[in-house]
């Protein structure tokens, strides 16, 4: 029992669930169906294929060509155990940053040891990174632990990143072998074309401390299995788990001279290893703020003309419209904008209601914003964890300052004691630095100008009697905020949805769903405009940045004629 | 973190499969089940009940046609857009790639599905090729085709709701009670989980209310004999889930127990809805909690019931910790196979949740009794279990899905 408009939603998605046609019910209900046939054994067949199940088991998800990474059930007692077990062990040490010049020498080895990293064949590079996913794999509650530890992730995120990780070495392995091959191609006779890809050289992979593994090991294996020597810098906050990767690439046979970890401050360390002459690449992920100064650095050098592959930020967005369900799109909402302490460069930031169903939603949200906990990472029950470091999180407090005198404010998270998060971290001891969930209005979408790294919510009506008067206007103004990385849409209008995929200039588009946790080779990440350059990273067109094409015409009727056509061959 | 209760969810299913077949090998008369069951297949069809109408429908209809899809997706949709344009923009989407006009004559259900196919039909004519904003007059053809659409699904939500109110339903239930006097009801609240404590609070009132008034001041001779009520946990708490375990008990164990006690001065069923299987160790703690409170406060009561999923590979694991939990706390547990003249809550899962259901069909979960005293007697604890065994067995392959 219940309102037809509020329980006709829930049981209709029950039944496309459940309502096969040949259903039992279903069948019964059909005259045409005699009771001899319906009351037959389910058994019997049962007994004669018991593996009937058509959908491929999890590991299974992506044929047998590449292997999907194990997953984590954290509400299951033996797969929760061992990563609490690991957070006991794990220590994350000090790291000392290096000098500009020490960057420099590491550049000199790199570089050295180019000429025969590139010259391992190609399924030797791929193998090595099969090897290394496997180890990562089976070391999964202890990179957990250290990104608990080190990132402040809670450990859902965890479990998604070393994942996330342990899918790029797969998936990088096989693209490589699949795309990096030598090509033949077609010519007159009395000549062969090849085409090859090799390394370009040293390449300069920075990475941002939001997915201090997955990031830091995406650059790294794409650089490496394209026959690239690697100066991989992690970033300040989150040196430890990218050292312990670096180690574990190293121990599964990946040369000391073509992979180094490089520890320090982007305005030392980074900035030496983008200016050195030697660098052939540069792999980004960070701010807008910073892929502009590489990219001018880069464009100063006088030496080679050096790639650049950056991903930054994103203002993004996701249209509701009245046809969605408040629930559904709460649930969306609530994942994309406040999961990670907002500190996703996939993360909303822009939540675009229809005007028509703006207050009952947005009281929704509230309540649900008011459930969500506040706590250290480490504990399971945490939703949101502490962000970063002190610098974040006094930015952030700005940010939301002004906003309580510019904007109205809609909700926010009760904030919990500080204490109780504190001796997390870097050392105990250590402030929070715990931003609880806030959600703002504003009037129009070009009030917001610059993305905010944090659990920061902004919302904007559109309707008749908005400045965004319909769909199609919305999509303009988001795209005129020059940003296109992911964009979430809510409806059930599925040619609304086409459309507005159409017109939006974003990288990542989802509908019907939240926006974050893009997964390698299923949804390739990356976005266009100040979001970045592309190509997208898990994606199939990814590796060819990283490699330099040569090709190879031989006259083979040189010395005179061609052998194969007197012999009857080509 | 808790010990489990239940075996490792992550089983091929294969293997478990196979582990069921040989348990039931020796334990099932096929053709005994077939003697028995033919005159119910009969009497359910010479006798369909109203709801079958949705059935008829979707025979008319099939899920798998774009025709079937699309009215389903408009019902799912259309009563919650408060704006005409958009309402007008969803059903262009949705009817405009159907092809209604080819249904069938004679319908069992004609009025139904004509209504539709009239609508459908009439949408060609007047809607806008696209979510594109339509002219004057098409825009008045188009208020009249959603219109019609809306009235269509009113009535389609007409013959799966027995009423928007619990006066509604109960009043429903009386008049098709008049023709059946065995008909028993176990009603259920329809509708998302909580994601506020406000949806929780609402719930709670919901279910309050409609406990009283299915008492009316009255305590029932048996539980057996009386309508019941079922309860979804994810509404009544909008963090019913395992990471929230310890406010799932200080927060929505007191909420159930409320309901828990009106069930019992009153006598009647309360059944505990089954919810997704990572909440399943975290359901089954609760109602071990819950079980030891009803041993000591209400010795009497029997009503106290579980849905169980029969598909899950944990099925049999989940039935046996039911008993072995009302064994612990001196309760019965009168699982599953019901006599013909006390019925459980047995629910099809095919229709998700709707009213009583007097057959014991093939449902994809069973409800599960543990009341005291002894039906059966304390020592025939393990036989009542293993049947409950035989009986979830045997519907393992239902398939079906809880919310």
């Amino acid at each position: 029992m219940g309102e037809h408009r509020d329980l006709l939603a829930y049981l209709v998605r029950r039944l496309l669930e459940n309502g096969a046609n040949s259903s039992f019910v279903h069948q019964l209900a059909d005259d045409a169906v005699s009771p001899d046939l319906l009351l037959a054994s389910p058994l019997v067949s049962l007994m004669h294929a018991p593996e009937v199940g058509a959908l491929p088991l999890p590991v299974d998800l992506y044929g047998s060509a590449r292997r999907n990474a194990s997953g984590v059930d954290l509400a299951c007692a033996a797969h929760a155990g061992p990563l609490l077990q690991a957070l006991t062990r794990v220590q994350v040490e000090p790291v000392t940053d290096l000098t500009a010049a020490e960057a420099g020498a590491a550049m000199a080895r790199l570089d050295a040891g180019f000429v025969d990293w590139c010259a391992r064949p190609l399924a030797e590079r791929a193998a090595l990174l099969r090897t290394a996913a496997d180890r990562l794999e089976a070391r999964l509650p202890e990179f957990c632990a250290l990104l608990v530890q080190e990132a402040r992730k809670t450990w859902g995120d965890t479990v998604a990143e070393v994942r996330e990780a342990v899918d790029f070495c797969r998936y990088y392995a096989q693209q490589a072998e699949e795309r990096l091959a030598d090509q033949t191609l077609p010519g007159p006779t009395g000549e062969s074309n090849l085409l090859r890809l090799h390394g370009r050289g040293v390449f300069v992979c920075i990475s941002p401390w939001n997915f201090p593994l997955a990031i830091f090991a995406g650059q790294v294996v794409a650089a490496l299995v394209a026959g690239n020597t690697v100066a991989a810098k992690p970033a300040e906050q989150t040196p430890v788990v990218a050292r312990r990767f670096v180690a574990l690439l190293h121990e599964v046979g990946v040369p000391a001279d073509a992979l180094a970890w490089l520890p320090g401050r982007g305005e030392t360390v980074g900035a030496a290893l983008v200016a050195d002459a030697r660098t052939a690449g540069v792999c980004f992920t960070g701010s807008t703020a910073v892929a502009r100064l590489i990219q001018r650095t880069l464009a100063a050098g006088d030496g080679p003309i050096v790639p650049l592959i950056a991903e930054t930020g994103g203002l993004n967005a996701m249209i509701v419209d009245p046809t969605a369900l408040p629930e559904q799109v709460v649930d969306a909402v609530v994942q994309s904008a406040f999961r990670s302490a907002g500190q996703r460069c996939s993360a909303l930031r822009l939540l675009c209601v229809h005007e028509g169903i703006a207050e009952p939603l947005i009281a929704m949200l509230a309540g649900a914003m008011a459930e969500l906990r506040l706590g250290p990472a480490a504990d399971l029950a945490t939703d949101v964890a502490p962000v970063i470091d002190a610098e974040a999180a006094a930015g952030l407090q700005r940010h939301i300052a002004r906003l309580r005198q510019e904007a109205r404010w809609l909700a926010e998270t009760p904030a919990v004691a500080e204490r109780a998060v504190e001796g997390e971290g870097a050392g105990a001891g250590a402030p929070a630095h715990l931003v609880p969930p806030v959600a703002f209005e504003i009037a129009r979408v070009a009030d917001l100008k610059e993305e905010v790294f944090g659990p920061v919510l902004h919302v904007v009506r559109w309707g008749p009697g908005q400045a965004a008067r319909d769909v199609e206007s919305l999509v303009a103004q988001i795209n005129a905020l020059g940003y296109g990385l992911t964009l979430g849409v809510q409806t059930r209008i599925d040619s609304r949805a086409q459309r507005i995929a159409d017109a939006a200039r974003v990288g990542n588009v989802y509908v019907n769903r939240n926006m974050i946790g893009a997964v390698v080779g299923v949804q390739p990440f990356g976005g266009e405009g100040r979001s970045g350059t592309g190509p997208k990273a898990g994606g199939p067109h990814y590796l060819y940045r990283f490699c330099a094409e040569q090709t190879l015409t031989i006259n083979t009727a040189a010395a005179g004629g061609n052998a194969e056509l007197l012999s009857g061959g080509a | 973190m808790n010990p489990a209760r239940l075996p490792f969810p992550y089983r091929p299913e294969a293997t478990a499969v196979a582990e069921s077949l040989a348990a039931l090998h020796g334990h099932l008369d096929w053709p005994a089940v077939i003697r028995t069951a033919t005159p119910w297949v009969r009497a359910v069809r010479e006798q369909p009940a109203p709801f079958w109408a949705m059935e008829s429908l979707l025979r008319e209809y099939p899920i798998s046609s774009a025709e079937g899809l699309a009215l389903m997706r408009l019902a799912e949709a259309l009563l919650r857009v408060p704006d005409a344009e958009t309402a007008i923009a969803l059903t262009a989407d949705q009817l405009g790639r159907a092809d209604f006009d080819s249904a069938s004559e004679g319908s069992p259900h004609k009025m139904l599905a004509q209504l539709s196919a009239s609508a459908i039909s009439l949408s060609k004519k007047f809607l806008p090729e696209s979510d594109n904003p339509p002219g004057l007059l098409q825009r008045l053809g188009a208020r009249t085709v959603v219109a019609a659409t809306v009235r269509a699904i009113q009535l389609l939500g007409r013959q799966f709701v027995l009423g928007r109110t619990i006066a509604e339903a109960m009043a429903e239930a009386d008049s098709q009670r008049k023709g059946q006097p065995a008909l028993r009801f176990s009603y259920d609240m329809l509708g998302e989980g909580a994601r506020t404590e406000r949806d929780a609070e609402r719930y709670l009132a919901s279910y309050t209310h409609a406990l009283q008034a299915i008492a009316g001041g009255r305590q029932a001779a048996s539980p057996m004999t009386a309508d019941g009520i079922s309860i979804k946990l994810s509404a009544l708490f909008s963090r019913y889930e395992d990471a929230q375990r310890e406010r799932v008990f200080a927060e929505l164990l007191p909420r159930v127990r409320t309901l828990v006690e009106l069930a019992a001065q009153a006598n009647l069923n309360l059944t505990i809805d089954a919810e997704e299987s990572d909440r399943l160790e975290l359901s089954l703690d609760l109602i071990n909690t819950l079980a030891g409170e009803i041993a000591a406060r209400f010795p009497q009561w029997q009503g106290f019931g579980l849905a169980v999923q029969a598909y899950q590979t944990r099925a049999l694991a989940v039935i046996d910790e039911v008993a072995a939990v009302a064994q612990r706390h001196g309760l019965r547990s009168g699982a599953a196979r019901p006599r013909r003249r006390d019925l459980p809550a047995v629910r099809h899962p095919q229709r998700g949740h709707y009213r009583s259901h007097r057959a014991d069909g093939p449902c994809g979960r069973r409800a599960v009794r543990a009341a005291t005293p002894a039906r059966y007697g304390r020592r025939h604890l393990p036989r009542a279990a293993a049947r409950a065994r035989r009986a979830a067995a045997a519907h393992l392959r239902a398939g079906g899905r809880a919310p």
